[in-house]
Order: C-alpha cells, then sequence, then structure tokens
C-alpha cells in the first residue's frame, strides 16, 4: 500500500504497475468525487489512475471533462471482476 | 465509440429515465406561472392573508404543492439513490406518484380558488394518495443508506412531518364547509404550516443541501458531530413549533424559534465552512439565489419571534410566510433547480457533433438571470406591500414575478427540447 500525504488516512490506496488505485468507497456523498479531484487539481496522479467506487460517480463526469481527463469503466457492480457495490474506473489524462 | 462515450453510455443506464424527474420539473415550471397569475387576482387580499378558502389560500399551495413539492419529488428521487449509493426499488412508483399528485393538486387548488369544498377534499384524497408512493420509495432507500446518517436522519423527519402534515391537510379540507371536525381550524392551519415548510420541506431542503453544498462546491462533507446538533435543533423546532401551534400555546412557539435559531446557526456555519474550503469558489447565478434563501433562513426565527410576540404587525403573520416558504424554500429550490436540471439533462443527451455536451449548450444563461431578478425583486416587493397592506404594490410584484416564472418556465422548455431531440445543437 502507498502512503500519500495527500490522501486521506480513511481512503485507502496502492500503487501497481498499472497506476495508483485509491478506494474511495464507503465515504459520504460527495467526498468521493471531491478525493478524486484533489488528486488531480493537486498534481498527485500524472496520467493515470484507477477509482474504485460503490457506484458510477455521475457527478464526476462533467468534472473530469472540465479538466480535460478521460475515463472509462474497467469493472462495474454484478462484473465478476468486481463485487456487488464496486465500481472500477480508470482515469487517464487527455492527449492535448 | 470514444472511451468517454462508453462511460456516458454507461452511465445512462443508471439513471432515472428522463422523463422521470424532468415531468416534475415541467409541472412545477407551470405551476409556478400560475402561482403569481393567481396571486394578481388576489393582490387584493394577500397582504392581510389569514386562511380561508379563497385566490390567496390557492396562490400559497400553489406554491407548496405545486412548485415547492414537485420540485422537490422530481430532485430527491434523482439525486437520493445518488447520494445513498442506493438506487430506487422500483422507478413506476414515482410515475405513479406524479399521476396522483398533478390531478390531485389542480383539483385541491382548484377548489381553493372556488371556494368548492367537495373538490378541495378530493384533490387532498388524490394528492396524499400520490405522497404515499414518494414517502415509501423515501423510506425504502433511506433504509438502506447506511453511509449518510445525517441526510438519513433529515429525511426521516421529513417523512414524519408529511405523514402528520397530509392528514391535518385532508382534515383541513374536510373542515371546510364548516364540519366542525377541528376544533381549534386556526390552530390546525399553523400547525400544518409549520410541517409543510418546516418539517416536510424544510427538512429535506436542509438534508439534501449537506450533500448539496459539498457537491457544488466540491468540498467535504460538513462535520458529523455539528451536523448532528443542528438537525437535532432543528427537529424539536418543527415538533415545539407544531405542539405550541395544536395547543394553542404562544411560549412553546416562541421556543420552537429559538431552538429554531440555533439550527439555523449551525446549517449555515455548516454550509460557511463548505463554501471556504470548497474547490470551487465561482459558483454563478444559482449561488445568489441559494445565498439570498440563506439569507431568508436567517430572518425566519426572528420573524417568527416578533409575530408571536405581536411585534410585527398586521401583516406579521403573512409576511413570515412569505419569508419561510419563499423567501427561503422557494428562492433554494430555484437555485438548485437551475443547477441540477442542465447536469441531468446533460447526462441523457448527445451533441450533434459526437462526445458528452457541455452544461452551457442547455439554452442562454439570459431566461436564468431574468428569473432571478424578477423573483428576487418580487420577494421585496410583495413584502412591502403586505408592511404597507398595497394591494397595487401586491399587483405589481405578481407581474414582475409572472415574468420571471415565464423566463424560467422559457428555460425548463429549452432543455427539455434538448431532451426530446436527444442531444444539442453543439
Amino acid at each position: 500500500m502507498t502512503s500519500r500525504s495527500d490522501i486521506p488516512a480513511s481512503v485507502r490506496s496502492w500503487q501497481t504497475g498499472e497506476g495508483l488505485h485509491v478506494d474511495v468507497r464507503g465515504l459520504p456523498c460527495p467526498e468521493p468525487l471531491v478525493t478524486l479531484l484533489r488528486l488531480i487539481d493537486g498534481g498527485s496522479v500524472r496520467e493515470r489512475m484507477f477509482a474504485h467506487l460503490g457506484q458510477e460517480p455521475l457527478l464526476l463526469y462533467p468534472e473530469l471533462d472540465a479538466r480535460g481527463w478521460r475515463s472509462r469503466l474497467v469493472a462495474s457492480a454484478g462484473d465478476s471482476a468486481a463485487g456487488d457495490d464496486h465500481v472500477v474506473l480508470e482515469i487517464v489524462r487527455g492527449t492535448p | 465509440m470514444t472511451a468517454a462515450g462508453a462511460f456516458l453510455g454507461s452511465a445512462r443506464s443508471r439513471l432515472l429515465p428522463a422523463s422521470v424527474p424532468f415531468r416534475f420539473f415541467v409541472a412545477a415550471a407551470v405551476f409556478h406561472v400560475l402561482l403569481w397569475l393567481v396571486l394578481l387576482v388576489a393582490a387584493a387580499d394577500f397582504p392581510r392573508f389569514r386562511g380561508g378558502a379563497g385566490p390567496a389560500l390557492a396562490a400559497v399551495h400553489l406554491l407548496t404543492l405545486g412548485v415547492l413539492t414537485m420540485t422537490a419529488i422530481g430532485a430527491a428521487v434523482q439525486l437520493l439513490p445518488v447520494a445513498t449509493t442506493r438506487p430506487l426499488a422500483a422507478v413506476w412508483p414515482i410515475q405513479l406518484a406524479f399521476w396522483l399528485l398533478l390531478p390531485g393538486a389542480v383539483a385541491l387548488i382548484g377548489g381553493m380558488l372556488i371556494a368548492d369544498a367537495r373538490l378541495m377534499i378530493g384533490g387532498a384524497v388524490a394528492s396524499t394518495l400520490g405522497l404515499l408512493p414518494f414517502a415509501l420509495l423515501l423510506a425504502d432507500n433511506l433504509r438502506r443508506a447506511n453511509s449518510m446518517p445525517v441526510v438519513r436522519a433529515y429525511g426521516w423527519a421529513a417523512m414524519a412531518s408529511l405523514l402528520v402534515l397530509v392528514a391535518l391537510g385532508v382534515a383541513l379540507s374536510v373542515d371546510a364547509d364548516g364540519g366542525g371536525l377541528l376544533a381549534d381550524r386556526s390552530g390546525a392551519a399553523l400547525a400544518h404550516m409549520i410541517l409543510g415548510g418546516f418539517g416536510f420541506m424544510g427538512m429535506l431542503a436542509l438534508g439534501f443541501s449537506h450533500v448539496l453544498i459539498p457537491m457544488f462546491a466540491l468540498s467535504n462533507a460538513p462535520n458529523r458531530r455539528i451536523a448532528d446538533v443542528g438537525f437535532a435543533a432543528a427537529a424539536a423546532s418543527v415538533v415545539l413549533g407544531v405542539a405550541g401551534a395544536g395547543l394553542g400555546h404562544r411560549s412553546l412557539l416562541i421556543a420552537a424559534c429559538g431552538v429554531g435559531a440555533v439550527a439555523v446557526a449551525v446549517h449555515l456555519r455548516l454550509m460557511q465552512v463548505a463554501l471556504a474550503t470548497g474547490m470551487r469558489k465561482r459558483l454563478g447565478l444559482s449561488f445568489v439565489l441559494v445565498r439570498a434563501a440563506w439569507a431568508s433562513l436567517a430572518l425566519t426565527p426572528l420573524l417568527g419571534v416578533a409575530v408571536a410576540q405581536g411585534w410585527a404587525g398586521a401583516g406579521g403573520p403573512t409576511l413570515f410566510g412569505l419569508v419561510a416558504l419563499g423567501g427561503w424554500l422557494m428562492t433554494f429550490l430555484f437555485g438548485i433547480l437551475q443547477r441540477i436540471a442542465p447536469f441531468l439533462a446533460s447526462m441523457h443527451v448527445s451533441r450533434a457533433s459526437g462526445g458528452p455536451p457541455l452544461l452551457t449548450e442547455f439554452g442562454s444563461e439570459t431566461p436564468l438571470r431574468i428569473h432571478a431578478g424578477c423573483h428576487l425583486g418580487a420577494l421585496i416587493l410583495l413584502a412591502a406591500a403586505i408592511v404597507l397592506d398595497s394591494a397595487p404594490l401586491a399587483a405589481l410584484a405578481a407581474l414582475i414575478g409572472l415574468a420571471g416564472a415565464l423566463a424560467f418556465a422559457a428555460s425548463i422548455l429549452t432543455i427539455v427540447q434538448s431532451l426530446a431531440a436527444g442531444r444539442t445543437r453543439g
């Protein structure tokens, strides 16, 4: 697990070869959104991260669009790769 | 399809059909226009309104049942599952709620307008039946919302208020022709107003604020312990107010205002912290309305004490109703609605040029600016009309409010047209 000063203690995070994984499940709304955006706006994530969420983050999409970042659903609730209430979102900086 | 497009496609599948929340928003926009029209008719009576069937009572219920309740249901059924991360159990009960509530509200308000007791009773019963499926869905969702204890507490309080509110509403309708059902009709009417304005709608507005304001400002959720104190004070204030109205005890009403002032102070402090610590500082036109609503909310308990003590003059009770229902709730809901309606629509449409649409593509901001200016101007003029007991001022306020309501309806219509076409022009 990677310990990062810009990630709240209540948020689990770890680094893999693919990039930083941040698990914001269980946080009250809108903290999942705010945590992910703080990582992007603070420059902690340079190119790519994987967000683990309790549901598809509808409110995150326009914020990512506005920042020029793209997103892709890697696994959704009900998939065998993810349990119930588990959505994995790959978030990538857009090419200019 | 691009990755973003695929993602949006997936997101769409998790949303309610756009027609579900937007049917409530369209109905609210139409009732909003009718509200100011009927207020124009009632201009002579409104500044000293004390209840009783007629255009002034119809105008009040066009606001509460027509505008506020429709907006709140439309927003709640879409936003609550997002906030609680728990999907609604089913969509059809919301559709059923709408098709019972719409004719029910029309009949009830029409009955009030022409002072027809049978129409009022029928409308009250249909409205109650319409609110029931919404209450059941709300209860089911709140029951499963473990991660949102504050919103859940406010939601339960709103639902409990709703149950007593509709029971009193039906009783008041049955009693409208002098049936003698209610021993203290004016006390029951005041309790009905407190339950509607501060119990049902007020609790929903305060509870959802704990999610919506941080969401718009991009800040953390409010401090849980302080929010619990705010909830306890708000709930106690409603209980004291309803007891004071029902029992005819002025001291309880004053205590309700005192405890309510604590609830307001805690709430506004939490909201101020959310705005100050949020990543987004420029919150736009909608927050002009939200801030005006908060100013009205802060005035409400002070005005309540003044009315209870007899310091507010002959127009005091009407002014209290205007500040609470119009200044606080109506202004707040329009501020929120003008923010969330384009966002919800953006989830359902694509651009003609491909990709997700920008929120600015859902029509010009000009109608919203006109609405905001007219809305605030109309409320200030209406307050002046009440203080001065001036029918011409009330009529002028109604005309300005009507212009704003038409501008707001035009804005909603633009969004609905984009939804119907399935894409924006961009």
